[in-house]
């Protein structure tokens, strides 16, 4: 991988992140000097054939609870933690123009 | 027994205090007033609610008063680690984005803790979202190490690890991703068990990477974490990932007299010979002679690919994919404060922006890269293939073996400051713990000897998927055979 190919703004614009100039510099520099570090990973041919891999938690079988909904019991205990709460709902900025 | 009552075994302790040697409230008193005295140079504490524990502490007294059955942990503090839900309690991840958040419920095992009788005794500092080996990245500071606090408590349980260290709390809680609750224990001389992934619920815990988090217990004995196991381990069916059969995992050793007799140890040159030159080595080396003196059979598994420089890529492109994904609810619009901009889009931008400290942020961006678009097959489908490839590794290795021993960490406690700077040596100090976080594999830190500088030096016991119990037997002999002053660093003697 060449080193242009990280583009820190664009991961940042991904990762719904603001971040300043000097910080992107930084983290540009960290981010080659880690993925050098792990370009042995891209290279590797061992190990089981590519395809067969679920996304999440390989090894553990997920045990799903039956899709009912449920009540949470304290409402009022999350609409406390809420930045700005109107009418028992959660305030965000508009959306919709 | 330990002729300070503070620095007795959680189990001595809660038998004291169920045969109403002293009350909860005088023991908690006496609690409290040891962590006034030191908290101050150790920052173990993120908060530390004295009226909360105090109500807790009569409540138990008038519960036994009245002739009510005692739990396991009747009266016994027990320090949680600020990523754990308390109801009602502050809870910040050591974040400033969850600033002042209050938990809306109690983790599982906070739950099993006070169905057990425990005091919950305060919230420890942690690196940011557990993301760190030093405990430097917390947005409130960092703690400092009990044995000598000019250095770290290794991270990120670095709280947890200190308070058990220096004697505030007989018990603590961690969680550990990829080494943050062996890793601390090694550094602070006390003992560190990461159980079978899925063996102990994550519900309340605030998620970094969900594949390989898994809550532990931090005791100054074997015997104090196996008891603090035996009441957090169990399903729970509001986490996916919670295993049903945790009590059959219990298997024990047909060996009438120690663990060690006749135990199969695997031994791999990454783990102990590789080492660099040192105290740990030597230590390491000097500990598995005396177990193979004690009865114990050496298998060589130098042919299996356990370790090698893969295991911790492998584990930094999952870690961090998986806190990419976890940390996106953090956006300022439901928990904690939030960073006005003129747009929805913007608004989360510019409050994870300003709220995120360095480490978390470089986690995301990595973590995104790993999952974007033309990197995903290379990157993050390729770790997971390798991963699986490193499980099959230690299947081979346990069919051969029934325990790996070896080094936590390849050195002892660092000075503060002296790897901040730099994330891939920081990374590094992860070297020899993430292979068993990758597997699932239930893994403690059992402290062994200390250094020329008076820092601890531990040993690593590995085993097999769900020989929970056969790990904690092992490192309960090596303890007794090392005889390591667990209750030094908090003015006691063993």
């Amino acid at each position: 991988m060449s080193r242009s190919e990280i583009d820190v703004a664009r991961l940042a614009r991904l990762a719904r992140l603001a971040l300043s100039e000097p910080t992107e510099v930084r983290l540009r520099g960290d981010l080659e000097r880690i993925v050098r570090q792990f370009e042995h990973l891209r290279e590797s041919t061992r190990g089981s054939p590519s395809g067969s891999i679920e996304p999440y938690a390989p090894h553990t079988l997920l045990d799903l609870r039956a899709d009912e909904p449920r009540v949470h019991p304290d409402r009022d205990a999350i609409l406390a933690n809420a930045p700005r709460e109107s009418d028992g709902l959660f305030s965000v900025p508009r959306v919709i123009e | 027994m330990n002729a300070d009552p503070q620095l007795r075994s959680a189990a001595a302790v809660s038998s004291a205090l169920v045969r109403g040697e002293f009350s909860v409230r005088q023991f908690v008193e006496e609690s409290l007033a040891r962590v006034a005295a030191r908290e101050p140079s150790i920052h173990a504490f993120l908060s530390l609610d004295s009226v909360a524990i105090r109500a807790r502490a009569d409540e138990l007294d008038a519960a036994r008063a009245r002739g009510e059955p005692c739990g396991p942990l009747f009266g016994v503090p027990v320090a949680l680690k600020d990523n754990l839900c308390m109801k009602g309690t502050v809870t910040t991840a050591g974040s400033r984005i969850l600033e002042g958040w209050r938990a809306p419920y109690d983790a599982h095992v906070v739950s099993r803790l006070l169905d057990a009788g425990a005091v919950p005794f305060g919230k420890t500092n942690l690196d940011e979202f557990a993301m760190g080996s030093s405990c430097e990245n917390s947005a409130y500071g960092p703690t400092r190490n009990p044995w000598d606090e000019a250095r770290v408590p290794g991270g990120s349980s670095g709280g947890s690890a200190a308070a058990v260290a220096a004697g505030f709390v007989p018990l603590a809680l961690g969680s550990d991703t990829g080494g943050s609750i062996r890793q601390p224990a090694a550094f602070c001389g006390v003992v560190g068990f990461k159980p079978t992934y899925g063996r102990v619920s994550r519900r309340g815990l605030i998620a970094f990477a969900s594949s390989l988090d898994q809550i532990g217990p931090f005791a100054r004995s074997v015997a104090d974490v196996r008891l603090a196991d035996s009441v957090l381990a169990g399903h729970d069916p509001l986490d996916a990932t919670s295993r049903r059969d945790t009590a059959s995992l219990r298997k024990t050793l047909p060996h009438a007299k120690s663990a060690l007799e006749g135990l199969r140890i695997g031994i791999h040159p990454d783990y102990v010979a590789s080492l660099p030159a040192g105290a740990t080595r030597e230590a390491v080396t000097r500990t598995l002679d005396a177990s193979f003196a004690r009865g114990a059979v050496a298998v060589d598994l130098a042919d299996l690919d356990l370790l090698t420089a893969d295991a911790l890529s492998i584990y930094y492109v999952i870690a961090t994919a998986e806190a990419s994904s976890n940390l996106a609810r953090f956006d300022g619009m439901r928990f904690g404060p939030r960073v006005d901009a003129h747009d929805l889009i913007s608004t989360y931008a510019a409050t994870r922006g300003a709220l995120f400290g360095s480490e978390v942020e470089r986690r995301i961006v990595l973590g995104t890269f790993g999952l974007s678009a033309g990197y995903a097959d290379e990157w993050y489908r390729r770790a997971c293939e390798r991963r699986e490839a490193l499980r099959a590794a230690y299947a081979a290795a346990f069919r051969r073996a029934d325990v790996i021993l070896g080094a936590v960490t390849p050195e002892t406690a660092f000075r503060l400051g002296e790897r901040s700077s730099d994330p891939l040596l920081m990374y590094l100090s992860d070297t020899l713990t993430v292979p068993a976080s990758l597997a699932g594999l239930p893994s403690a830190s059992v402290p062994i000897a200390l250094d020329a500088a008076q820092l601890p030096i531990g040993l690593q016991v590995i085993g097999s998927e769900g020989a929970d119990a056969l790990v904690l037997d092992v490192a309960e002999a090596i303890e007794s055979g090392a005889g390591f002053p667990s209750a030094a660093a908090a003015g006691g003697t063993r």
